[in-house]
Order: structure tokens, then sequence, then C-alpha cells
């Protein structure tokens, strides 16, 4: 299996690339030939086209920036909230006993069921969209941190308490900072799971945002800027993924998965 | 049997009748049964029994990390409840801090309590120089040998200044040579500094090099089974693990341990 996952930098690379070209060439061959119909799948350059003309003429880019800033609104408020949660749900089993009931009931009912209560209290603005994130974020990552926590090893702890640790600097001085390189990979996680419940909340109501261009472009019957919105979340997404990886290596050049 | 060197005044830590029992489902085992251990200070004592004997439970009933079931430890006249800077304990796994620098993690114990500045960075080289570590401060744990990071671990335990220092087989994970270099490394530390050393290991060559004094333990439950004195002068040097004596006296030793090893079901 190792052996099976040695590959060189510049190898990985030629492969992606080589995955990407299987991709467009059938993407090619279905839509240049007029297989397909153009109104169910367009053209690789007629996707291109059009994202273009919705960056140059259209609204893409105060969607784009709608979208993200909802995410980052409500991931971030998430953040806030689940980083204590969390830590306080990993190192107390009697905060854990109280809380993790009503916080598993939470995460089970999927976001989007509360996207009408979400309207009826908030409307269809930037509150409703940002509830509705923070209702289907926060949870998951309260308990993916009260598992990196609980899974803090025994030895450190056993060490930093035999240095004479007090309980609040064994969460400070060793819990933490132990955690974090966890929580930056659950935070790039939960993005990526944030985009679904934006596109949601902007499909059910909005004045904006990609999932608002998304239900637009299928009103007008428009099947390429659908797809012009799909690309450029699939780039956005691909683009914070980099973020994420680079921002590790940078915060966190201790860890053995960074290769600094 | 009960070995105690009641009536020296300078004895620091005392193990009164400790017991420890495990309760799993109404079924109780005992794994350690009425020990009597006492440390003087400045003396290195060696503990040497057969695997699972339940030597690292007793180290850290010391270390205060797990409570005893029945007896008392008591250190410097007060008895041990919770753990403490007073003891530093020095693991068999790799536990320096990942996320914390060579001189970052010598200096946890003094951050954790508020040391000043000057002082804790005196304390830090003084440890880094001592440990041959100065030209690897900022280094994290990963980028360090085996060898290196056991080093540091005790050169952390150390700039806490402890009353005791317990090591729960430190060179245990080390390969044979690395091992022999750090045997020697803690000698030389020892004849430096004289902390009192609670040393515990599986290795009888390691015990004899080591202490002053080396106590044969019994497995299941665990007792003691004799005390050695070890009778070479110090300075100690590798060579000496070549000599007759040594030799002679090891085997003795290790004769005694395969006696108490318990039977294997």
């Amino acid at each position: 299996m190792k052996s099976e996952r040695k590959v060189s930098r510049a190898h990985y690379v030629v492969l992606a690339v080589f995955g990407l070209l299987i991709f467009l060439s059938g993407w090619s061959l279905l839509t240049y030939t007029g297989f397909v119909r153009p109104f169910f799948l367009p053209t690789p350059t007629k996707v291109l086209s059009s994202i273009t003309l919705l960056l140059t003429e259209g609204s893409l880019l105060a969607d784009i920036f709608a979208s993200v800033y909802r995410i980052l609104l409500g991931v971030l408020l998430s953040l806030v909230v689940s980083v204590p949660l969390g830590i306080a749900l990993g190192v107390s089993r009697k905060f854990e006993a109280v809380t993790e009931p009503l916080i598993a009931f939470v995460r089970y009912i999927p976001p989007s069921a509360f996207i009408p209560l979400a309207i009826i209290w908030f409307g269809i603005g930037e509150m409703e969209k940002v509830s509705i994130l923070f209702l289907g974020v926060a949870p998951y990552l309260a308990l993916l941190i009260a598992d990196i926590v609980i899974n803090t090893r025994r030895e450190l702890v056993e060490a930093a308490l035999t240095l004479g640790a007090s309980g609040k600097q064994l969460i400070v001085n060793v819990v933490f900072p132990n955690a974090l390189p966890g929580i930056w990979d659950s935070f790039r996680i939960m993005i990526g799971a944030a985009w679904t419940f934006v596109i949601i909340a902007e499909i059910v109501g909005a004045s904006s945002g990609l999932g608002h261009l998304m239900i637009e472009s299928q009103r007008f019957l428009r099947t390429d800027n659908i797809f012009a919105a799909i690309v450029v979340i699939g780039f956005l997404g691909l683009a914070t993924d980099y973020f994420f990886r680079i921002t590790y290596g940078i915060f966190f050049p201790w860890t053995e998965k960074s290769h600094a | 049997m009960a070995f105690s060197f009641l009536g020296l005044k300078n004895r620091m830590l005392e193990l009164h009748h400790v017991s420890k029992t495990y309760t799993h489902k109404h079924h109780h085992v005992e794994a350690i049964k009425n020990l009597n251990v006492s440390v003087r200070e400045h003396e290195f004592i060696a503990l040497v029994g057969p695997s699972g004997c339940g030597k690292t439970t007793l180290l850290k009933m010391i270390a205060g990390l797990i409570p005893v079931s029945g007896g008392e430890i008591i250190l410097d006249g007060r008895k041990i409840m919770t753990p403490g800077r007073d003891r530093g304990l020095v693991f068999q796994q790799f536990t320096l801090f990942p996320w914390l620098s060579v001189r970052e993690n010598i200096s946890f114990g003094l951050e954790v309590h508020k040391v000043d500045k000057k002082k804790k960075n005196e304390i830090v080289s003084h440890y880094l120089g001592v440990t041959g570590l100065k030209d690897f401060a900022e280094f994290y744990p990963k980028n360090l040998s085996g060898g290196m990071q056991q080093r540091v671990a005790i050169a952390r335990t150390l700039a806490n200044n402890p009353k005791i220092l317990l090591m729960d087989e430190p060179f245990g994970s080390l390969d044979s040579q690395t091992r022999s270099h750090l045997q020697e490394f803690l000698t030389r530390l020892w004849e430096a500094e004289h902390t009192t050393i609670l040393f515990v290991t599986h290795d009888v060559g390691e015990a004899l090099f080591l202490a002053d004094t080396v106590y044969v333990l019994s497995g299941q439950p665990m007792g003691i089974k004799s005390v050695f004195n070890v009778p070479f002068p110090r300075p100690r040097v590798h060579a000496l693990k070549h000599t007759k004596d040594f030799f002679d006296l090891e085997n003795t030793i290790a004769r005694e341990l395969e006696g108490s090893s318990f039977a294997v079901d």
C-alpha cells in the first residue's frame, strides 16, 4: 500500500492533467459532435464564453462575492462557537453529557429543513443564509473538534501534568495547540459542506449569489449559465483547498504532514 | 520482603505498604502488593523487573498520575496525592510537545510556573549545553532522532528542578548503540548534578551501569525480591561493561530475575 502511494511531485501533476484531459475530451466528444443537444449540455467553449460574458456584463462577480461572503460569515461564526464548545465537549465528560444529545439531535436534521422556518424568522436576507449555514456547520464542527481533543495523546497530557501544568494550562498549553492542525483541517472540510447549504438556501430564496444565478438561469432556460456557475464553484473549491494546503504548511510546520 | 532504610535522616522518597489492585467485572487483580522502598537524597536507584510486572504503574503512582489502592507514598515528609513538578517523569515513549521547538520544550515547566524571563533563559541554555543540544535549540521534535528526543525530554524534566527524577525505561525504544550513548550521558549528568533518580528498566546491564542500588522485582503481584549494592566506582565509563566483575554481577542478577518472572499462561 505504502509503495503504491509513492509518486513524485512532477509525476503527480502529469497524472492530474491527464485525468482532467480525459474528462474534457469526453465532454468535447459528446458536445462538438452534436451527439447531445447544446440545450442539455453546452460545449466547453460555450461555457467558457458564458463565464466571460457573465463576468464582464453580468452579475457573476457580485454573485461570487455574495456566496463567498455568506460562507465565510457562516463558517467563521460556527468556528467561534464550535471551537470552545468542541474543546469543552472533549475535555469534560459532564459537559458532554449535558450538551451532546442536543448537538447530535440538531446534527441529524438536514439544514435545508430549517429553511422555511428561517425565512419566516429572518426573511430572505443575509441573516437567513447565515443561520442555515450556522445550523449546518456548527454542530458538525463541534463534534469533529471534540473528537480531535479526545484523541490528544495521553502521554502528552501526563508529561504536562508532571511538569506542573494546572487544568487550565493543560487546555491552553497542550490540548489547544495540539488540536489546532485538526481544527484547521475540519474548517476546510466544513467550507466544502457550507457550499451545499449556501447554494440550497440561495436557490430557495435569494436575490444574489451563485445559487440565485443558477435558478434564474433555469427560469430563462440558460443551461450554459448554469454550467458556468457550476464550473466557477468547482474552481473556487479548488482554490480553497489550495489555500488550506499552503496555510497548513505555514501555520503548522511542526506536523509530520507538513514538509517544512 | 520489605527493605527500607529507616533511621537515615536524608531519605527523600518512601513507599509504605503500597499496593495496586485492578477491578474488572468483580474480578480483582493484584498488580502490586505491599511494596516498601526508600530512596535517599542524591541516590541513583534502579528497579529491574520482567516486562509487564507493573513497573510503569509504580512510577505513575509516584508521579501522582494514578492513585494507590493501599499504603502511601511520601515525598519529603508529605503524602503524594496529585502530580507535581517536584517529581519529574521521563517516559519510554517520545513525549515532547511536537508544536514546540527544543528550546520551548525545555522551558515548558518554567513557562507554566511563570519563572521570570532572565532566569528561564539561563536555565534553558544551561540544559541546552549540558545535553549538547545548543545547535538544535530551534528544531522541532519531528526533526530530531530518537536519542536526541530523549535527551530533550530529560533536559525538560531537569529544567524544572525536581526533587526526584523518575525514569520509565527512557532508553527502551532506542537502538542499542544510541542506548549505550545515552547511558553514558546520564551517568555523566548524574555525576555532575547528583539528582535523585529512580530508574526503571528490564535491562540488567543498564541498571548496573547506572545505579548505586539495584532492586530486583518479582512479578504478579509485584514485590521486591532482592537488593544489590553496586560496588563499581565512579566516574563510570562504557568499558566497565566488559569487566569480569560487572559480568559476574550481571549474571547473578539476571539469574535472580529469571526466577522471578511469573508463569506465563
